[in-house]
C-alpha cells in the first residue's frame, strides 16, 4: 500500500469500468486520471493482476470479450438500412430512366440512417460510401444510372467508373454527377458543400446554378440561395473526418458551430461577437466534452452545454 | 440487395483511433506494442458478428481495447506458467542460461498458498457481496445481469465488487 487515496481511485475505477455500461465519458476521464500521475496506473494493474490471479488454477472462466458469443443483451440500436419507402420513391427512381427499355424491378431505394457512428457501405457496383454521424441516405441502382440520395448529413464517395452508368447523388435540388471519382458531399440545415478529392465531377447547386466541372482539390460551396463560393483545398482535407480529425483553415466560428451541431446532433448557437473569430487548426472527433474542450483550449471562447443546445460565446462576454 | 454494409465499428474504430492509441499509452506508460494493440483491435472488430448490435459503439471500443490488455497479461502468465513447469520437470537448473530469461516468472505465476489465502478471504465476505462479486467474476455475467438477479441497481452492484476488490487487495498488501 502506497497511497491509501490512489489506491482507493484505482479500485473506484477497476470496479466502475467492469460495467459493460460505462459510457464514453467515463473511459476518457479514466484515461486523464492515468495521464495526471505513472503511480496511478502502477495501481490499476496491481488491481488487473490480482483479477488474473483469481482465475488461476481454479479454471474459472476466463472474461468473455465482447462478441457475438458473448451471452448478453445489449439494448439494439441498430442502424438499419431495412426501411422499405412507399412506392412513390420507386416511381420517382424510375422517372430518371427516361431511356430505360428495362425498369430494374428489384431496384428498390434502400436507405441508410446513422446516428452517433459513422459507417461505409459498399454498393453493389464496388463503390463506396462513408457516412457521416447523424446522415441519412438512400440508394436505387439500375441499369441506366447509380442513384444516390443524401437527405441530410455527410457522405465521402469513392465510385467505381462506369462511362455507361452515371453515378449521380442528390440533394433536393443540387445534385452531383461523375462517372467515376472520389469526392464529399455535406447538406445540411441550407449549407451544401462538394470537394473532390480525385478525378472530376458536375455540380448543379440549384436554383440560379447554371452548374460546374470540379476537379481534383476544388470545393464549392453554397449557404441557401446565396451566390456558390469556390475554393481549393488540399485533396484530403474534406474527407479528413473519416479518419477523426476536421481541419480549418481561417474558417468563421459559424462554419465550425454547423459542423459541430451535426457531430452533436444538437443545435449549436454563435453568440454576436463571437462569430468575428476565425478558426485555424484541427479538431478530433469525439464526444461533446471532447470536442468542447478542444474548442475552448484552441480558441478565446467559452462553451456552454445543456442538454438542448450547445452555445458558444467569445470569453469575457458572457 | 442493392448495397452489402462493412461492419459498422470500422468507421468508428478510424475516428477514434487516436483517441483509442491515447489510452493504449496511458494503460501502458509507453509507446511500445501501441501499433500491434491498434492492429489486434482491428483484427478483433472484422472479426464480429456484422449483426452484433452494439448501443455506444466509442465506448464499446474502449471495452474492447481494456480486454485486448486483459487478454494479453493473461496470455503472458500462462507462457510463464509454462516455463516454469518446463523447467521443474527439466531439472533444467545447472546451465546458468536458466537464470533471469525471464525474471518475473516466479512473481507472475501464483503459488497456491497465496491463492488459497485469496479465495479464503471471498469466504469472509458478506454473502449477498460474494455472490454478486462471484456471478460477474466466475459466471460471467454482466453488471446490469447482476442486477437483475440479486433485484439492486447496477451502481450498488459496482459498490459490491468495490468492497470485495478491497478486500481481496488488503490480504494481497498489493
Amino acid at each position: 500500500m502506497t497511497d491509501a487515496s490512489v489506491h482507493d481511485q484505482a479500485l473506484r475505477w477497476f470496479a466502475a469500468l467492469r460495467d459493460d455500461g460505462a459510457e464514453e465519458g467515463a473511459w476518457l476521464a479514466f484515461r486523464d486520471w492515468l495521464e495526471a500521475d505513472p503511480e496511478h496506473a502502477r495501481q490499476y494493474d496491481a488491481l488487473e493482476r490480482l483479477w488474473l490471479d483469481l482465475e488461476e488454477g481454479a479454471g474459472a472462466p476466463g472474461i468473455v470479450a465482447p462478441g457475438p458469443a458473448a451471452r448478453r443483451r445489449l439494448p439494439v440500436r441498430r442502424v438499419s438500412a431495412t426501411r422499405r419507402l412507399a412506392p412513390t420513391f420507386a416511381i420517382a427512381a424510375s422517372l430518371v430512366l427516361a431511356a430505360g427499355l428495362w425498369i430494374n424491378l428489384s431496384a428498390r431505394p434502400q436507405t441508410f440512417v446513422t446516428t452517433d457512428a459513422a459507417r461505409v457501405v459498399v454498393l453493389k457496383d464496388g463503390s463506396s460510401v462513408h457516412l457521416n454521424r447523424h446522415s441519412r441516405m438512400s440508394v436505387a441502382m439500375t441499369a441506366g444510372q447509380r442513384a444516390v440520395t443524401l437527405d441530410e448529413g455527410e457522405a465521402a464517395f469513392d465510385v467505381v467508373h462506369r462511362p455507361d452508368r452515371p453515378f449521380v447523388v442528390s440533394s433536393g435540388q443540387r445534385s452531383v454527377r461523375v462517372l467515376g471519382t472520389a469526392f464529399d458531399v455535406l447538406s445540411h440545415k441550407g449549407r451544401y458543400r462538394v470537394a473532390v478529392q480525385r478525378g472530376s465531377v458536375d455540380v448543379d447547386t440549384g436554383p440560379d446554378d447554371a452548374g460546374s466541372r470540379l476537379t481534383a482539390g476544388q470545393a464549392i460551396e453554397r449557404v441557401g440561395e446565396a451566390r456558390p463560393v469556390h475554393s481549393s483545398l488540399s485533396p484530403d482535407e474534406a474527407l479528413a473526418w473519416t479518419q477523426g480529425t476536421l481541419i480549418y483553415r481561417n474558417a468563421s466560428l459559424s462554419t465550425v458551430a454547423d459542423d459541430l451541431s451535426r457531430y452533436l446532433d444538437k443545435p449549436v448557437i454563435v453568440g454576436d461577437p463571437a462569430k468575428r473569430v476565425m478558426f485555424t487548426g484541427v479538431l478530433q472527433v469525439g464526444d461533446e466534452a471532447t470536442m468542447a474542450r478542444q474548442l475552448e483550449d484552441l480558441l478565446p471562447i467559452r462553451v456552454s452545454r445543456s442538454s438542448t443546445e450547445v452555445r458558444l460565446t467569445l470569453r469575457g462576454q458572457d | 440487395m442493392a448495397a452489402e454494409p462493412v461492419h459498422f465499428l470500422i468507421p468508428v474504430y478510424l475516428e477514434q483511433r487516436d483517441a483509442l492509441a491515447r489510452f493504449l499509452r496511458a494503460r501502458l506508460g509507453s509507446d511500445s506494442d501501441i501499433e500491434d494493440l491498434l492492429q489486434d483491435l482491428y483484427l478483433k472488430i472484422v472479426s464480429l458478428d456484422p449483426d452484433y448490435a452494439v448501443a455506444e459503439p466509442r465506448a464499446f471500443l474502449y471495452r474492447l481495447a481494456s480486454n485486448l490488455l486483459l487478454d494479453r497479461a493473461r496470455s503472458v502468465r500462462r507462457s510463464q506458467a509454462r516455463d516454469t513447469a518446463w523447467r521443474q520437470v527439466a531439472h533444467h537448473t545447472d546451465g546458468t542460461d536458466d537464470v533471469a530469461d525471464s525474471p518475473a516468472a516466479d512473481t507472475a505465476v501464483m503459488d497456491r498458498q497465496a491463492l488459497h489465502t485469496l479465495l479464503q478471504t471471498l469466504e469472509t465476505l458478506p454473502e449477498r457481496t460474494r455472490n454478486i462479486f462471484r456471478m460477474h467474476k466466475f459466471d460471467g455475467l454482466s453488471y446490469a445481469e447482476v442486477a437483475t438477479t440479486v433485484g439492486i441497481s447496477r451502481s450498488a452492484v459496482e459498490k459490491h465488487m468495490m468492497q470485495a476488490l478491497r478486500a481481496l487487495s488488503r490480504v494481497r498488501g498489493s
